[in-house]
């Protein structure tokens, strides 16, 4: 029975649970609803697929989690750990201060002292400065009595992570247990966005651990002694527990990107729009060779730009528990989702929900539509939704051409073909837990990024951010036998006065064992 | 009349600065960043109207020239620009008055704010070019005779380079260039500076209280729930600019883009949407939008403004961020006479960056 799978999504109102088999076949799925902790319910839905199947604990290979606690713990802002900042540049990066676009309480609560220090790259790998060394051993024993985590920020590190990897260690040597996180490690070019994302990698280091220390003890208890744990990650890849540890902040929004890689794998289809309808929004996105397309944008988290590999994704504000006002069509906020079986009308309560609406125009069929039904609001309301759902796959989509487009999550029975714009509308068998069968399904991957100079001196290779990529691939948990480049990109430098640009590697590879 | 400007204006005014960028200029967010950084300790800005400058003060521009990309991996150094001008005064020995743009499109919209916040000095409601162009001869001073030299250009670590002479304003380009790039990518400039009495002949004036208007406009139509791309075409009309004119409505259909000539060139096709159903509109960038045509034929060219705006926001998109399927507007705005004589087109009409085609006026289309 090698191979064996669990893949278990935590999203906001639910928790998802599935047994795969070596084939990547569901065997059994459950869909708990989730009331605070999500951990609780995560372990009861791996029960109960376990009983179902009739599997014994011992014979399930892998785990792979997407965990919901790093994002919560940032909206409610708890459990941060107080950071120090490193900048390493100085005296390029002094014209703004850190975190500037932060929310003050957070700030406040994370950043606990900072520091520009000497050092860094030009875009073609000359040393700005030296690196300060002392500078950097008298920031950490300055700071040590206050600080429980470091977050290192060199200028061009990308490219030359260096003498980021080098401040690392000097920091291990004076405080060998201070977690460190490198920003080279975190995020792409753009100097503000990567400082964003390593200071809140690094703030949210003990919640991710307690996470997965809950989580794996759970795992303990139901008898899954056998089963190596993965993490999903922001970007529908997996990623091992020592990789996640380093670098919790991936798996802040990995919900997403595990819906759309589930709707590709439940349908075999991997080039297409995805639709994944929920409670209170649907999110439309696209896949290319099963992956999610990267946005190119300035990703923000709780507020604050970032600048990980997130998918593009254009969200829309109806869901299945979506309150259809008296004003005319305007979806607002106010939603029912999580007590959409006794508010709304079908369902014998007193709310106008999308649900009732896509009820009372024949796409589902669920409880009873009451006799004084406002037929002509749902209908109105309903024809919004679905013109929002057709622009939004255009607007996805990567040209005019038709593409399939794929229904996934508890809240796709309100929608049905034909769409405009797809060449066919899927709706596969356990859409409704398409987000924990991408987590299942899915493969470890490695960024890398380099600039390439043409006709001058220093700067990186192809050949070079293709072997950064693949080392950071093995380190993340691929089989180097399976690694492959999944991804170039080349992007040029403007106004530069010499021909340069910015080439960044993806790389993907199956888990050690996973046959597909 | 001269105004005060705040940490709180910040936002309409890079709105506004990417709208005069015509699609390029760099993204100001950087300069509005570095502004509130500055702002936040020197608090506010005097900005004086051109006609308010005495005839014999000196006055010079400050700006940022390079690769923006660079720009935003190797923040600047806080007093970099202020280390160019002080530079570029103690060569000449002068004391400047004010400081103004040399480029109202885009980042540089926001630079001349941060250097004068940092120096105490105020800044003029005025430029050089009223929109975004690529290259530091571009401007209205180099068509009034007036040289970009002496310069001084600044980069991160305290070097400054002096470029004391160059024999034309195209040679000092490529000098300057050859600087910023040596200097990692990019550098801030000091340079054309003159007397207030030079100034008020050569420079567009306003061009900063357009921007902010246009921004104000744009976060108010916002609020309100007004048509924001309406709001921003009625602002424009200020200051010798014409009113935007709404050229099309569409969405991106494709865009195609060539690399390796230095900057991002490609061309943007849009499908009408509305009453511009049926209709393809085609956008030519040179990072900025240079020739905009409708079922073939040219609607509008430089120098007059070409930008897109998202269409239910009202927000400049770069053209490095175009994309299949977003909803646009693309908005005409005319730019002042003063860039469209004959001696101006030379350096900056269609076929100075490359198009087989002359200036056309911006086509009559309701706004």
């Amino acid at each position: 029975m090698d191979g064996l799978r669990l893949g278990i999504d935590t999203g906001r109102t639910n928790v998802d649970v599935v047994l795969m088999n070596r084939e990547g076949r569901v065997m059994a799925a459950a869909k708990r609803p989730r009331s605070g902790s999500a951990m609780p319910q995560a372990e009861e839905g791996i029960r109960q697929v376990l009983d179902a199947s009739g599997i014994p604990p011992g014979d399930v290979a892998y785990v792979m989690l997407a965990t919901s606690a790093v994002a919560d713990a940032l909206r409610d802002g708890t459990e941060l750990l107080p950071v120090g900042l490193i900048r390493i540049g100085s005296p390029a990066t002094r014209a703004i201060g850190p975190l500037a676009d932060w929310p003050k309480p957070l700030k406040k609560m994370a950043l606990r002292a900072h520091v520009a220090l000497s050092g860094g790259y030009e875009y073609d790998g000359r040393p700005i400065g030296e690196l300060d060394r002392e500078g950097i051993a008298r920031f950490v024993r300055t700071h040590l009595g206050m600080i429980k985590s470091l977050a290192v920020v060199g200028v061009f590190s990308p490219a030359q992570p260096r003498q980021e990897l080098e401040a690392q260690e000097i920091a291990h040597e004076l405080a060998p247990d201070l977690s460190v996180s490198l920003s080279h490690e975190l995020g792409a070019m753009g100097f503000f966005e990567r400082e964003n994302a390593t200071v809140l990698n690094a703030a949210v280091g003990r919640v991710a651990e307690t996470a997965i220390m809950d989580f794996s003890r759970r795992l303990g208890a139901i008898g899954l002694t056998n089963a190596r744990l993965y993490l999903s990650q922001n970007d529908g890849t997996l990623m091992s527990v020592a990789y996640a540890l380093r670098h919790p902040i991936r798996t802040v929004s990995s919900s997403a990107a595990n819906a759309m890689r589930g709707a590709g794998w439940l349908t075999g289809v991997e080039d297409a729009v995805v639709v994944d309808v929920g409670g209170e929004r649907t999110t439309i996105g696209m896949i290319r060779q099963g992956y999610p397309r990267s946005s190119h944008l300035s990703a923000t988290i709780v507020g604050i730009p970032t600048n990980f590999p997130l998918p593009d994704l254009w969200t829309l504000p109806w869901g299945g528990g979506t309150v259809i006002g008296r004003t005319k069509g305007k979806a607002s906020p106010p939603c029912v989702a999580e007590h959409l079986e006794t508010e709304s009308l079908v369902f014998g309560g007193h709310t106008l929900t999308l649900t009732d609406a896509a009820v009372s125009e024949g796409v589902a069929s669920l409880g009873r539509l009451p006799k004084d039904f406002p037929h002509l609001r749902a209908r109105r309301a309903y024809a919004e939704f679905r013109q929002a759902v057709e622009e939004g796959i255009d607007r996805m989509k990567n040209g005019p051409s038709a593409t399939p487009v794929l229904l996934v999550g508890g809240g796709s029975l309100l929608i049905d073909g034909p769409l405009a714009g797809a060449s066919e509308v899927l709706r596969p068998r356990y859409h409704d837990v398409a987000g924990a069968v991408g987590a299942a399904t899915q493969e470890a991957s490695g960024r890398a990024e380099r600039i390439r100079i043409e006709g001058g001196e220093g700067g990186g290779t192809l050949d070079a951010a293709i072997a950064a990529a693949m080392a950071d691939a093995v380190r993340a948990g691929a089989d180097p036998a399976t690694a492959r480049v999944r991804e170039i990109e080349e992007i040029p430098l403007d106004y530069l006065g010499s021909r340069a640009e910015r080439i960044r590697v993806t790389v993907s590879g199956r888990l050690p064992g996973v046959a597909s | 009349m001269s105004f005060t400007l705040r940490s709180s204006d910040l936002g309409a005014l890079s709105i506004g600065s990417a709208v005069l960028g015509s699609g390029g200029g760099g993204d100001p967010a950087l300069g509005r960043r570095m502004a509130e950084a500055v702002l936040k300790e020197a608090g506010t800005v005097e900005v004086v109207e051109a006609d308010e400058l005495p005839d014999d003060v000196w006055v010079l521009s400050a700006s940022s020239m390079g690769s923006p990309a660079v720009l935003y991996e190797k923040i600047p150094d806080r007093g970099q620009g202020a280390r160019a001008v002080e530079a570029l005064a103690a060569h000449m020995g002068i004391t400047p008055y004010a400081i103004f743009s040399a480029e109202a499109g885009g980042i540089n919209g926001l630079i001349p704010i941060v250097v004068a916040a940092e120096m105490g000095l105020k800044l003029v409601d005025a430029d050089g070019t009223g929109r975004a162009f690529p290259e530091l001869h571009m401007e209205t001073f180099h068509l009034h005779g007036l040289s970009g030299t002496p310069a001084c250009l600044a980069d991160e670590t305290g070097d400054v380079v002096l470029l004391a002479k160059t024999r034309d304003n195209r040679t000092y380009e490529r000098l300057a260039r050859a600087v910023s790039s040596r200097f990692g990518g990019y550098a801030m400039v000091a340079d054309y500076p003159m007397t207030g009495r030079d100034f008020k002949e050569s420079a567009l004036r306003g061009t900063l209280s357009l921007a902010l208007g246009m921004g104000r406009a744009v976060l108010d139509a916002q609020v309100r729930g007004r048509d924001p791309v309406a709001a921003l075409s009625r602002a424009s009309h200020v200051n010798g600019y014409g009113r935007g004119k709404r050229l099309f409505s569409g969405k991106v259909a494709e865009v195609v883009r060539r690399s390796g000539e230095g900057s991002a060139h490609g061309v943007a096709t849009l499908e009408g949407l509305g009453t511009d159903a049926g209709s393809v509109f085609r956008l030519d960038f040179k990072t900025e939008i240079s020739v905009a045509s409708r079922d073939g034929r040219i609607s509008g060219t430089v120098p007059d403004i070409l930008t897109v705006l998202e269409a239910s926001t009202g927000l400049p998109i770069h053209t490095d961020r175009l994309r299949y399927g977003q909803r646009v507007a693309v908005v005409g705005i005319p730019v002042p006479e003063a860039l469209k004589t004959p001696e101006a087109l030379e350096v900056w009409g269609p076929r100075a960056f490359g198009y087989d085609t002359d200036y056309h006026r911006l086509g009559k289309v309701k706004a």
